[in-house]
């Protein structure tokens, strides 16, 4: 017998168990999130403190 | 060979009689998915229909579309029916409802899943919807992200706040909240990074003020280590720090916090080449299981069709 869950709680879940294990996991998932915060100015030794990544040589800001 | 009986409820424009018309669908697609939902439920093997009392009716219940004329809408769902595992008798795990003149009102309802979670159905779900939204050509999804945790997961999950279409009473405060968030984990935020606290808090302060809904994608990607916030009046009502999954410190993502309990409305852009597409499609990439099989997509486009 088990608890009901809501889908979002779910989804949630086996997120943060995979990016515990690893946090570039969802590193794919994560780079429009990249792109936006490189526009908004950030750069990218602070993303990758943010986020806790580290940001593929390929993606990082030109220049 | 096994097959689960696929239901199609036809609710008539003047409502006082309901028709119901009943398809076929195999079961061999949709059998390693129930496999998955209840571990170690031995799936019966009959010949010809399983009726609703057979065994594999009785714990995954029906495959079901419904006509709704009035709202030009057609519903697709899964239903559970397994008493034995979660108490209730007709539990919808996922369900999604497309409106044949208005797909900007195309909406995914995804209720709950019983207890045994944790074997990918919900991503599996989420795989065959983009699947069958790429067959039937539509491209946005509405997403009502709320509760407890739908207001940081559909953000990870590739959901795009839609300013113009929030909650008037309640969306112009999720900034201010943002930012008052932000002061008060700014200590600690500080406390872990000496050196450059401040220059982070103001990076994060920018995204904050940014009028590009997209920045709201950083901000829930902030993966910085806090304490959660403690449930207050300055929080919204539904913030529910007791089901977070606590790291070995006690500690979560800062951008679980700043958005769990939040409530938005938005889209996931399912256009290809969109970075919440691209977003969506990288969470569930490793689910590929079809559970639509083509004589369910066939009967979906022609009521789609219904009377145009």
């Amino acid at each position: 017998m088990g608890e009901i869950k809501s889908v979002e709680n779910i989804l949630y879940e086996d997120m943060a168990r995979r990016e515990a294990l690893d946090p570039q996991y969802f590193y794919e998932a994560k780079l429009p999130a990249i792109k936006v915060a490189q526009e908004a100015g950030l750069s990218d030794a602070e993303i990758e403190l943010a986020f806790n990544i580290k940001i593929r040589p390929e993606d990082k800001k030109p220049g | 060979m096994a097959k689960l009986e696929l239901e199609i409820e036809h609710f008539p424009p003047d409502l006082k009689s309901t028709k119901r018309l009943f398809g076929r669908a195999d079961a061999k697609e949709v059998e390693p998915l129930i496999a998955a939902m209840i571990p170690g439920l031995s799936i019966e093997k009959t010949e010809g229909l399983l009726k609703p009392e057979s065994q594999l009716s009785k714990y995954f219940g029906f495959l079901q579309i419904s006509i709704y004329p009035l709202q030009q809408m057609v519903e697709a769902s899964f239903n559970t029916r397994n008493p034995a595992i979660h108490g209730l008798t007709d539990n919808n795990t996922f369900s999604f409802q497309l409106y044949k003149n208005d797909p900007s009102k195309d909406a995914l309802g995804m209720f709950a899943l019983p207890g045994n979670t944790g074997h990918g159905v919900a991503k599996v779900m989420l795989q065959n919807l983009v699947d069958l939204m790429d067959d039937l050509e539509r491209t946005k999804l509405t997403i009502k992200a709320g509760d407890e945790l739908g207001g940081y997961v559909w953000l990870r999950y590739g959901g795009l706040i839609d300013p113009s279409v929030q909650d008037k009473a309640k969306f112009p405060d999720l900034k201010k909240r943002l930012k008052e968030k932000i002061d008060l984990l700014a200590p600690q935020i500080i406390k872990m990074y000496p050196e450059n606290g401040l220059e982070i808090i103001d990076a994060i302060l920018k995204l904050i003020t940014s009028e590009d809904p997209q920045t709201f994608w950083a901000i829930a990607n902030i993966d910085i280590p806090v304490t959660p916030l403690e449930k207050s009046s300055a929080m919204p009502k539904s913030y529910t720090p007791s089901i977070f999954l606590l790291n070995e410190e006690g500690k979560v993502p800062l951008g679980l916090v700043m958005f769990a309990g939040e409530s938005w409305k938005g889209i996931i852009d399912l256009s290809r080449g969109s970075p919440s597409r691209a977003m969506l499609e990288c969470m569930i990439h490793d689910h590929k299981l079809k559970i639509f099989p083509k004589n369910v997509l066939t009967e979906l486009q022609e009521r789609l069709l219904w009377e145009r």
